[in-house]
């Protein structure tokens, strides 16, 4: 009778730890879900300031804003110069 | 009451008894008796908590009668209807769902982004079930930038389910459009490719098309590597459709459809060199008013594709502004008949057959040559010269007599080992391997003119090719346009006599010394050997006068070359349309500051003084 009670206890235990556990694994799952979504973003993110960090770094840039806004010139010849 | 009545009297006859009724009751279960005035009542309370062991054994074998019915029918159902259970428990609950994955990056050798993709957004309709009033129309435009009348004919011309609206919507119109809140009107999400450095590596990067494939170029021979592949999975989903569990990648025939993310790519490109590449090229076709242009410049010891550059050029990220005429790779696509580029290539036959050394000494008067009714000329009568001297001025008639005095293949053989008719291995889409016959071998006049670059069709990537195998001594390597690429250096091997290549390249060094056909050719601060080319075109079945192809060719530093430079410009209309006037300042200006931008430490040119592009003891020890 004893033994009963006992493993009816434990089967009831089990059962309360595994709807608990599985419970616990929902809000992990959803945690993990919400995490990846915020590291997809911020991937994009990183790969847009990647591209604007790129497209406003490019030589073609560079030269256009030296030339036309701060009125350089790239050199035609290489000349020595001496001290 | 009589007989509680009687016990109550206390003998032992009536004890026992007791005894015996208990056990009886016990067994039996309370029963109802009758009393003096013939009524039933219940018997003692002590008899009802011992219920009759028949009962007992009823219930007991109830409950496990149902037990077992149920386990059984359990087990019927596990064995007989499995599959249209399991089928049916996982329409409601399991679902599939694709894993997206993005297209890799491309980089130069530097980590410069090259192509990057990057969310975008598009707005689509489902046709059958959304009815766009004009005044949803007038709003879709206003925040898409378009016309009504565009909306509505995208919204008519899609399929009875699916209609795009707009693709390509930077975030903050994606944003727009969904504050819109027209009805019926979606976003979906995607990644579309940009390219940071535009028209200057387009070429050799390439380019996708609208859903992603590559096209072109770089985008193209890796677009495997590139893409990936996206995956599925199985989730597990809750009633209000969120998902709570995945379960496992969906199998196709055995196969795991997990996903493969897109890979990077590394390029052997250097985006500082291939920019200064870009302009200095640029700026020779506008100057010369030339039909196209083309730049290959390879570094000298891995044989690397460091810089690709054509014009003209195209736009990748809005790839249709040139159309198909901008698009050509023709570094690698065109093919040239390659003129005199080709002539250190005799001269190394030359020297390896043992019929010349570079102070043999050749009689060129009276400054052409007649064989098979054709007469090859040089400009003047140059009489007596060494093969250095007939390199440094080009001299048709003195290389045609070389090539005669070698055996029939010779020059052939040679052409062959550089590398023309096959592919240079630099594994880009749409390389053409030229064309190299020998059908007029037979003939002296056919050796001749093959001799001096006429009856040979090349690319400028194998004559930088051919020119790579001069800079490495003899060692003839494949190209590559990735970095650290193990390919190339199991695909090294020695074609040409070191001591051989090394007299040829010296020579070379005579092309850009004062009184050689380039002294133009020269860079300001290094030394630097090559040999300009001038290839009159074809057109209509025969060669024309006033269209030209100016080449020049060669390496720099002359002596431990970090860079070999191949410059073309087709159909020049400038003042000049050789190659040393027309292609050979290009060459000086980009191994000018390509090797200084390389770290390269100034060793001579045009600045050191006139003799210093041939001296000859100038070799670092």
């Amino acid at each position: 009778m004893v033994l009963g009670i006992v493993a009816w206890a434990g089967i009831a235990v089990a059962g309360i730890e595994t709807a608990r556990q599985s419970g616990e694994m929902r809000d992990l799952f959803q945690r993990l879900s919400t995490n990846q979504e915020v590291q997809d973003g911020l991937l994009a993110e990183y790969r847009l300031l990647l591209l604007e960090q790129a497209t406003l770094a490019s030589y073609l840039n560079l030269e256009s804003v030296a030339t036309d806004d701060l009125d350089m010139q790239f050199p035609e010849r290489i000349r020595r110069v001496e001290r | 009451m009589s007989t509680r009545r009687s016990n109550r009297g206390g003998s032992t006859r009536g004890t026992s008894f007791t005894r015996r009724a208990a056990r009886r009751l016990a067994l039996e279960g309370p029963r109802r008796v009758a009393g003096p005035s013939g009524a039933l009542h219940k018997g003692r309370s002590s008899q009802t908590r011992h219920p009759p062991e028949g009962r007992h054994g009823a219930v007991v074998l109830l409950f496990l009668a149902g037990f077992v019915c149920l386990s059984g029918r359990t087990g019927y159902l596990a064995v007989t209807e499995r599959d249209f259970l399991k089928e049916q428990g996982e329409a409601r609950s399991v679902r599939e769902v694709t894993i997206p994955v993005h297209r890799g990056m491309i980089f130069d050798r530097n980590g410069e982004p090259l192509a990057v993709s990057a969310p975008m957004g598009y707005a689509w309709v489902d046709p059958q079930q959304t009815r766009l009033s004009p005044a949803d129309l007038q709003r879709l435009a206003n925040v898409l930038g378009l016309t009504p009348e565009v909306v509505e004919q995208r919204y008519r011309s899609g399929s009875k389910r699916f209609a795009y609206l707009a693709r390509r919507l930077a975030p903050n119109v994606v944003r727009r459009v969904s504050e819109a809140q027209i009805e019926g009107v979606r976003i979906g999400r995607e990644y579309h490719r940009f390219y940071p450095a535009g028209e200057t590596t387009a070429h050799l990067v390439g380019r996708t098309n609208i859903d992603d494939v590559g096209q072109e170029g770089v985008e193209l021979a890796f677009d495997s590597y590139l893409a990936g592949a996206p995956g599925a999975k199985r989730v597990l989903r809750d009633r209000s459709g969120g998902t709570i569990k995945d379960l496992d990648y969906v199998r196709d025939l055995d196969y795991l459809r997990a996903p493969k993310f897109g890979r990077d790519v590394e390029l052997a490109l250097d985006l500082r060199l291939q920019y200064l590449a870009y302009r200095e090229l640029k700026t020779a076709v506008e100057r010369n008013r030339a039909t196209s242009g083309s730049l290959v410049m390879l570094d000298a010891d891995s044989g690397e594709v460091l810089a690709l550059a054509n014009q003209p050029s195209f736009n990748p990220n809005a790839w249709h502004s040139r159309g198909v005429h901008g698009v050509r790779n023709r570094a690698i696509a065109d093919l040239y008949e390659p003129g005199s580029t080709v002539k250190p290539l005799t001269v190394l036959a030359a020297l390896e057959a043992g019929t010349h050394t570079p102070e043999t000494e050749i009689d060129t008067h009276p400054g052409y040559l007649r064989i098979g009714g054709k007469t090859i000329e040089d400009p003047s009568n140059r009489g007596r010269i060494t093969v250095s001297t007939a390199l440094a001025k080009s001299s048709q008639v003195a290389i045609s007599k070389m090539a005669l005095a070698m055996s029939e293949r010779a020059v052939f053989d040679a052409f062959q080992r550089a590398g023309f008719g096959d592919y240079t291995g630099c594994d880009l889409p749409g390389e053409e391997i030229g064309l190299l016959s020998a059908a007029d071998l037979d003939k002296p006049i056919g050796r001749a003119t093959l001799a001096y670059g006429y009856g040979v069709m090349v690319t400028p990537m194998q004559i930088a090719r051919a020119y790579l195998m001069l800079a490495n001594d003899g060692i003839r390597t494949d190209l590559t346009i990735l970095r650290d690429d193990v390919r190339v250096r199991a695909s090294s091997q020695p074609v040409f006599a070191r001591r051989d290549a090394e007299a040829v390249a010296e020579m070379m060094r005579g092309v850009l010394a004062p009184g050689g056909t380039a002294p133009r050719a020269r860079p300001a601060s290094y030394t630097a050997a090559g040999k300009t080319g001038t290839a009159r075109k074809v057109n209509f079945g025969a060669y024309d006068e006033r269209a030209h192809v100016a080449f020049f060719a060669g390496f720099a530093p002359a002596v431990e070359p970090r860079i070999v430079l191949v410059v073309v410009i087709n159909e020049p209309r400038g003042v000049g349309i050789g190659g040393g006037t027309v292609a050979a300042p290009v060459f000086a200006a980009v191994v000018e500051r390509a090797l200084r931008i390389l770290g390269v430490p100034p060793n001579g040119g045009s600045l050191a003084g006139p003799a210093a592009g041939a001296r000859a003891t100038e070799r670092p020890t």
